[in-house]
């Protein structure tokens, strides 16, 4: 093992991602607070403030609930039942992923209402969703995949044999699943909690479409329509708060949980359970989700596509789809560039410094986008003004936010790189450099790749950065199914939206393939999550000795009596 | 690694130098469908290259502001008289020349010439014709709150600048006491409020969601011409409920190339541009000798609805509009 | 909820003088399992009894079924065919679940709960007694295998020894008619493994639990059980007292897996057999072609010209005492185990005698 205090030149990186972070915020802080005192007492004390925290709350805590109820039976389904195909299900319950939160709002109001797609194919007025429901509907369909992909991996993952002892000690299937099962599932909950959470915080497209006044929202409106920043600072300032609440509340929850696999050895795959006559009952469960988390917003986009006229959302589309993959490619370099150093710092020393160094990752992360957009607008003004409106300083507000997306994988690859492997290299001969170049990035690079690509998809999608940050004439796919959304030229907005969608779904893919071939049996979540996930790793798998059997013998050649419950992989003992 | 590091470094570097290039920079409060054909003519002919950074009025005001002196804003190109008022006002704009300013209607051009009006619109009452009947609507906007049968069926735009320039208008005529009595007295009949968007306002009319809408004039146009059941109605005439409102472009004093902004800014009054707005938008020209489409009233008609509110009054009574919202928990 | 389980007051009774005289706890007739069509059965017309207060061991190699048999017994799995009855009663038809059974069960790896402390996973099992007979039943349980200090702890704060020792307080603590333990010392290191044995192997006892132990390492099968079942291919091969089955293996596959075994192949004529160690005295008289089992200890090095000529191949020094594997002359390697006290350098010419009769096995594969 390497020194216990890591090298300085490899701290820099951190020490940039802090103060590229705090610094704006702090400027964003002195702002709200610099007003005058009578100004404050009338902006701390409005009415509205309070409106706005009960709307935020509540949004967030029904958006919590919706995609629990969502992806905990999802998720269920997908690890512990004989329904398949199970990749039709993983699909269900991470493709909603590449669809951002304001195409599927878009795509959900243009479904709805008279005249709407739903009407114009059907004759069948579906209600246009809005409001507080509205809201949660939208956030809660596009964001449940964060937990569905936590809890299905904590479900492979859990050993078996904690629910056979429970059922051994007396316990029913549904006892057993509510005593044991649950609180294993804790951990894994509260961090793609922590996640859905951090989104909704900081979403203000979708509650601004939907028209729920939330404390994003509200920024937003105050951005775009009062010629006042200094209300807009107080509430990004009040937004904070609220997230780090959020943050306290989840370290909190999570501290003292101790679910790391107790004991050595082997482990066998989860028992999956067959449905019998409750089968039909899931399809239609998977139907629906199907059809309003995919079907209906793609269905709709290629809808509206037809109808498109204006010929200027045409010609604005390769551009728009260049400018995206662009920056969405140089982010993603720069992100796993900043990333390796604080991942390698976080795996490879100990001590309160490597922690501290790699928790200043999720800093960022869990700063809601339009505030820290706000804040970088404030600052890089007053104090870097060559920066302002400038491409450099969107690409560093993309990997200050980012970051922590791409820290995980690479932490995961290089936790499969050992100090061993790099120890060996050296007394083959290598230099240190050499060592790094032809031992440790070799074994790092798959990690390296997925951090790359989980940073270009949620470049991508990113809309508030963009919004605020892009330089002068610089169209993105986002910005422009924003743009048209906003105006309710749904047509217009189609071809940018499937674009995006398209290249999300790609992407989506090509990520799970990766990770389906580097960990089979549990795929990880694809977002590494402020405390990291304490989701106990999968060991390998136990050898599966051949079975011994010269002969095949008549006593037992019947069919067993219950098919359905064949498990997956023949067992031997 | 090193490499890609240069790489990237490299195009970093490239970003920030392509930005730093001289071009005329257009802060547009107007939107992409009305700014890029007049930009992409207006580059042609001059060969001057112009970039446009869109947003709402509020957003380029404050923007202007936060950028101060280091503004790389050469041209305000604004969608109400507030938001070019509030920057006149603050001394951010250049006088204009009597070249630009000739030929162009006396009726919204500011005594300061500060900024160049470059369209006018109307603020109307749009109305469902399936739902609604003309001759039940009152005939100020001062008694629409009175109208408790449309109590959940009003839509507006709190957001929007128009709107607010309507509001100033009113505390102009009215004083602070009324609009605020109206304000209250509207938010009573739970209206919807669309934000900034007056199309989504009248796609959510059609889709059955509101009855009446506040919005301009052209909005309505414009959906008419895909025959949605929506009818223009204008309150009686000088109400204030029909204000006439110019959109307007200036340059600002921290321009460095106010040569060719003064040449941008007479393109936008050019018989080319003024009869593209009026045929995209149905926004009235603000220079003579345009032909007009049969469905529009003429300007003459039409101005005679709209009260005489001095448009140098709006600006400062912005900021109270704002805060009147605020108060009522809209904004 | 309702219980069907039993609940019997622990005995006193020390190891049985016959168990075959007591009642059957456990009765598996012509079981049989396959996990999937097509495959080969894991558990092949599987027929067994364990009497009360025994002390079981199912011993075989990896694969030769003996994990899934007991978590066919637990109810883990469904058996395709045959009966299983516990206390007399079938848990087959109608199938019981494993919460029906009153089966306890510690698992290779333990299974504890990780969520809940050491007393939480023992009381785990006692929902079914009156409250305040709780805790009572649980401390008596954990003090049975010495953690009532340990009782506030969680199980990742604990050593493997003494998860262990909570995994086996767990599941007797509802006092199981049957014990079941898969592989429960494998996870120990050598020593701790030896007297985590003889300390579980007292506990039950005192307990007067039955219980069956799966294994694979033939020194545990020999030490723990009061009987051993050796089995192959999901089928019993041998099962008797421990020194019977080690004594008179009954085949070629048990007298090679339970412990080393030098098989020479000869021809056996009553008390004697002609092989490459020469003319060799049987056990027990057989006759034709037969296979001869001769254990490692049971030949020994000798300066008697008579002896058998080999050559020395490898050494393995054990402290006290040396297991060689030597060649004959007909290329067939044997092993002698022998007292540490001499060392003969590998690649050195030796001869070797047999100390024991040996035992004759039919020649079946």
């Amino acid at each position: 093992m390497n020194a216990r205090r890591p090298h300085l030149l490899l701290l820099l990186p951190a020490l940039l991602a802090v103060l590229g972070v705090l610094l704006p915020l702090a400027y964003l802080a002195l702002r709200a607070l610099g007003a005058e005192g009578s100004e404050l007492r009338e902006i701390v004390f409005r009415a509205r403030n309070l409106e706005l925290l009960a709307n935020t709350l509540l949004l967030t805590l029904g958006v919590l609930a919706g995609t629990t109820l969502i992806a905990l039976p999802l998720a269920y389904l997908a690890a512990r039942t004989t329904l398949r195909p199970r990749r039709l299900l993983m699909l269900l319950g991470v493709l909603p992923l590449a669809i951002p939160g304001y195409v599927g709002a878009y795509a959900l109001i243009a479904a709805s209402g008279a005249g709407g797609t739903i009407d114009a194919l059907t004759g069948i007025r579906w209600p246009g969703p809005g409001g507080y429901w509205g809201a949660l509907g939208v956030l809660t369909l596009f964001t449940f995949p964060y937990l569905f992909l936590n809890l299905h991996a904590a479900l492979r993952a859990q050993d078996p044999a904690l629910e056979d002892a429970a059922r051994l000690l007396g316990r029913t299937p549904w006892q057993t699943f509510r005593e044991v099962t649950l609180p294993y599932l804790r951990p894994a909950w509260l961090s793609g909690a922590l996640l859905i959470a951090l989104h909704v915080l900081g979403d203000f497209s979708v509650v601004s479409l939907m028209r729920f006044p939330t404390f994003s929202a509200a920024i937003y409106q105050q951005y775009t329509a009062a010629y006042d920043r200094v209300y807009s600072a107080w509430l990004a300032l009040a937004l904070l708060l609220v997230t780090a609440a959020a943050l306290l509340l989840e370290a909190r929850l999570m501290r003292g949980v101790r679910l790391s696999r107790v004991s050595p050895g082997g482990t066998r795959p989860p028992r999956t359970v067959s449905l019998g006559r409750a089968a039909p009952l899931a399809w239609a469960f998977l139907g629906v989700l199907a059809g309003a988390a995919l079907i209906v917003p793609l269905g709709t986009i290629g809808y509206w596509l037809r109808l498109e006229t204006n010929p200027f959302a045409w010609s604005g589309l390769w551009e728009a789809f260049r400018s995206a993959l662009g920056a969405a490619a140089i982010a993603a370099v720069t992100t796993t560039a900043l990333a390796f150093p604080l991942a390698y710092i976080g795996s490879r020393h100990s001590g309160p410094l490597a922690r501290l160094t790699e928790r200043a990752a999720y800093l960022g992360y869990a700063t809601p986008p339009l505030a820290f957009a706000l804040a970088l607008v404030f600052f890089t003004l007053r104090v870097v003004p060559s920066l302002y409106q400038t491409f450099t300083l969107l690409i560093a507000a993309y990997t200050l936010h980012f970051l922590a997306e791409a820290v995980g994988p690479v932490r995961t690859s290089l936790q499969t790189a050992t100090p061993r492997l790099e120890e060996a290299g050296r007394l083959l001969g290598l230099s240190a450099a050499q060592t790094l170049r032809r031992v440790t990035i070799p074994l790092v690079r798959p990690g390296l790749l997925v951090s790359a690509a989980f940073v270009f998809l949620s470049v991508l999608k990113e809309l508030p950065l963009t919004l605020l940050l892009s330089p002068i004439g610089f169209e993105t796919l986002s910005r422009n199914v924003w743009a048209y959304t906003e105006e309710a030229q749904y047509a217009s907005a189609a071809p940018y939206a499937l674009a995006l969608a398209l290249s999300g779904a790609l992407l989506t893919l090509l990520i799970l393939r990766r990770e389906d071939r580097r960990a089979p049996r549990a795929s990880r979540p694809p977002v590494s999550t402020p405390p990291p996930a304490p989701i106990p790793p999968v060991p390998t798998q136990t050898d599966s000795a051949p079975l011994r059997h010269s002969r095949e013998d008549t006593a037992c050649g019947s069919i067993p009596r219950n098919p359905s419950a064949v498990p997956t992989r023949v067992r031997s003992d | 690694m090193k490499r890609t590091l240069l790489a990237v470094t490299a195009l970093l570097l490239a970003g920030t130098s392509l930005a730093q290039t001289r071009t005329l920079t257009v802060y547009s409060g107007r939107a992409k469908t009305f700014v890029d054909p007049v930009v992409q003519q207006f580059e042609r002919q001059t060969g001057i290259r112009v970039n446009v950074r869109y947003g709402t009025d509020a957003q380029l005001v404050a923007a202007i502001r936060e950028e101060g002196s280091k503004s790389p804003a050469d041209v305000y190109w604004g969608n109400s008289v507030g938001a070019l008022g509030e920057l006149a006002e603050e001394g951010k704009f250049t006088k204009l020349g009597t070249a630009l300013t000739r030929n162009v209607s006396s009726d919204y051009l500011p005594d300061d010439r500060s900024w160049l009006p470059t369209t006018v619109r109307f603020r109307t009452l749009a109305y469902h014709t399936g739902k609604i009947k003309p001759e039940t609507l009152p005939d100020s906007i001062l008694d629409l709150p009175k109208m408790t049968s449309l109590k959940g069926r009003i839509g507006w735009t709190v957001s929007y600048p128009s709107f607010q320039d309507f509001l100033a208008a009113m505390i102009s005529r009215y004083g602070e006491a009324t609009t605020r009595q109206w304000i209250e007295g509207m938010k009573a009949l739970q209206p919807r409020d669309y934000k900034t968007s007056n199309v989504g306002m009248l796609e959510a009319m059609r889709a059955g969601e509101i009855d009446v809408a506040l919005t301009n004039h052209y909005y309505i146009q414009r959906v008419n011409r895909l025959s949605y059941p929506i009818d223009t109605y204008f309150f009686k005439n000088g109400d204030i409920g029909n204000l006439g409102n110019a959109t307007g472009a200036a340059i600002l004093k921290t321009s460095k190339n106010s040569a060719s902004a003064a040449r941008f800014l007479s393109a936008l009054v050019a018989k080319d541009a003024q009869t593209f707005f009026l045929s995209v938008n149905f926004e009235y020209p603000v220079t003579g000798n345009i032909l007009q489409p049969t469905t529009m009233l003429p300007y003459s008609d039409v101005s005679k609805r709209s009260p005489r509110i001095d448009p140098t009054a709006l600006p400062k009574n912005i900021d109270k509009a704002q805060k009147l919202l605020r108060d009522a928990g809209l904004l | 909820m309702t219980h069907t389980r039993s609940h019997r007051p622990a005995r006193t009774a020390g190891p049985a003088t016959d168990p075959l005289t007591r009642p059957a706890t456990l009765e598996l007739e012509g079981v049989c399992k396959r996990y999937a069509p097509g495959l080969p059965p894991v558990v092949d017309d599987l027929n067994l009894q364990v009497h009360s207060g025994e002390l079981l061991t199912l011993l075989g190699p990896s694969g030769c079924g003996k994990t899934t048999t007991l978590r066919l017994i637990a109810g883990l799995e469904r058996p395709d065919s045959g009966e299983i009855r516990i206390d007399g009663r079938s848990v087959t038809a109608p199938f019981a679940p494993p919460e029906r059974r009153g089966v306890g069960l510690v698992f290779q790896d333990y299974a504890l709960f990780p969520h809940l402390t050491v007393l939480g996973n023992v009381l785990f099992g006692l929902r079914h007694l009156p409250r305040h007979d709780r805790l009572p039943r649980a401390r008596q349980t954990l003090s049975l295998v010495g953690l009532t200090v340990f009782e506030t702890r969680r199980p990742d704060q604990l050593s493997g020894g003494q998860q262990q020792r909570v995994a086996l307080a767990r599941a007797l603590a509802p006092r199981p008619s049957l014990l079941l333990l898969d592989e429960p010392f494998s996870n120990l290191d050598a020593q701790l493994r030896h007297s985590t044995r003889q300390e579980v192997r007292a506990i039950l006892r005192r307990a007067g639990t039955t219980a069956i132990l799966v294994t694979h390492d033939q020194e545990e099968a020999l030490a723990f059980s009061d009987r051993l079942v050796v089995m192959r291919g999901g089928r019993v091969e041998q099962s008797g007292p421990p020194h019977e089955v080690y004594a008179r293996p009954g085949t070629a596959f048990v007298a090679n897996f339970l412990g080393r075994s030098n098989l020479l192949g000869g021809t056996a004529d009553r008390f004697m057999a002609r092989t490459a160690l020469g003319v060799l005295p049987l056990s027990e008289a057989a006759s034709g072609p037969v296979l001869v089992s001769v254990r490692p200890e049971h030949l020994t090095f000798t300066d008697d010209p008579q002896g058998t000529p080999v050559t020395i191949v490898a050494r393995e020094f054990k402290g006290h005492d040396v297991t060689y594997t030597v060649r004959l002359d007909n290329n067939q390697e044997l092993l002698v185990h022998v007292p540490g006290d001499t060392v003969r350098p590998e690649g050195s010419a030796a001869r070797v005698s047999v100390t024991h009769p040996a035992r004759a096995v039919p020649s079946s594969g």
